[in-house]
């Protein structure tokens, strides 16, 4: 639909299509896993400077959102799932999600920069342009491993974080960057699994698409079983613990016992229970991401308090 | 007037109260972020600039 039309059609777009268009529920993550990098770094922030920084990584990230929705409203018009979004339902136009999308981008980077450091700033930059240009884009709809390397971008946020904290990147923040990125692939191939007719009506060529879903089983259990050793491996740095190790053992079994048992239905198994364990299996992954990045948090209030354990080993 | 150009402004005027506060909170949070940057670091920068050419025009 053009401008045009939009104005013609009578539609006025509200304040919430807005916020629509900013994915609250991938800002939700993006806040969360931000807040977490920032917090579990080893330099206290100013509150203020703090909140500052994480509403304008949270705008970023939603601006990234907005201009994502932009791109790919033709795709969003098929798909049964995305049908309703403010663009392709006809009550915001393209262009002015276009021009919003590039302009919270802009305000949120100056501001970053201006309130916490540019190094900080810079990997906003770099997120937003990796999530709206390499990723939606370019990957989307060239690759099926669009997902594998486009997962990047959601997986800077704890790192922005903790170069807002630290004005620096340490191994730290590259092993909750790595976490975030091998898990990435097995959350979103496990909706792919039961959401592909969507993908493939749209033609977007997910690995369920272009090979299939046996092919995704498999990879969805390589690759979980490739993410094991990178979410423990974080217990063994400054941010771990051993609260964080025994959490991530179970929450990494509880994955790995989806993952496997993924791998091991074939389509008439799933057909028959309409994907109930595929759709279990993203549900763990999102719960598994969560209690990862909520028990750094709670292992960095306990060192706040002074309950450092002395004996634990710091290998990283 | 209708029923209809009713919703419509009312549903204008809670859009703009919406970004009304949106605008609002922005300018008092970039007023908050300057007073915090004002009273750490670069104030003291600030201060020492400003004492040194104090003392450049007194010699």
């Amino acid at each position: 639909m053009t401008d045009t039309s939009v104005i013609e059609a009578g539609y006025e777009a509200d304040f919430g299509d807005y916020v629509t268009l900013l994915k609250p529920r991938v800002m939700s993550l993006v806040v969360f896993t931000a807040l977490v990098g920032l917090l579990v770094a080893p330099v206290s922030v100013n509150p203020v400077i703090g909140f500052a920084s994480i509403l304008f990584i949270a705008i970023g990230g939603g601006a990234s959102g907005a201009l994502n929705m932009w791109w790919d409203a033709d795709i969003d018009a098929v798909m049964k799932r995305t049908q309703d979004r403010p663009i392709p339902a006809g009550r915001i136009s393209g262009n002015n999600a276009m021009i919003f999308g590039l302009w919270l981008s802009v305000i949120a980077v100056l501001m970053l920069g201006l309130t916490a450091n540019y190094l900080a700033a810079g990997l906003l930059a770099f997120t937003i342009f990796f999530y709206a240009v390499i990723y939606t884009m370019w990957l989307k709809r060239a690759t099926p491993q669009n997902i594998v390397i486009g997962g990047a971008a959601g997986a800077f946020p704890p790192m922005i974080g903790w170069a807002v904290a630290t004005g620096s990147i340490g191994i730290e923040s590259i092993l909750m960057f790595a976490l975030i990125f091998m898990w990435t692939p097995p959350h979103f191939w496990a909706l792919a699994l039961f959401m592909n007719q969507d993908y493939t009506k749209a033609g977007v060529p997910m690995l369920t698409v272009t090979h299939g879903r046996r092919v995704t089983r498999n990879h969805i259990l390589v690759y979980t079983i490739a993410l094991v050793p990178v979410a423990i491996a974080v217990a063994f740095t400054s941010i771990g613990g051993p609260l964080y190790f025994v959490t991530s053992v179970a929450l990494n079994a509880m994955f790995l016992k989806g993952a496997y048992d993924i791998w091991q239905r074939d389509e008439d198994q799933a057909e028959a229970d309409k994907y109930a364990t595929e759709r279990k299996v993203f549900r763990v992954s999102l719960y598994y991401l969560f209690g990862l990045f909520a028990v750094l948090l709670i292992e960095a209030t306990a060192k706040g308090f002074g309950l450092n354990w002395a004996a634990w080993p710091q290998w990283i | 007037m209708s029923g209809a150009d009713n919703n419509a402004s009312g549903r204008r005027k809670r859009n703009n109260i919406m970004i009304g506060l949106v605008l609002f909170g922005f300018v008092g949070l970039v007023f908050a972020i300057t007073i915090v940057k004002m009273a750490s670091g670069p104030a003291d920068v600030a201060n020492s600039q400003r004492v040194s050419t104090t003392q450049e025009q007194t010699q």
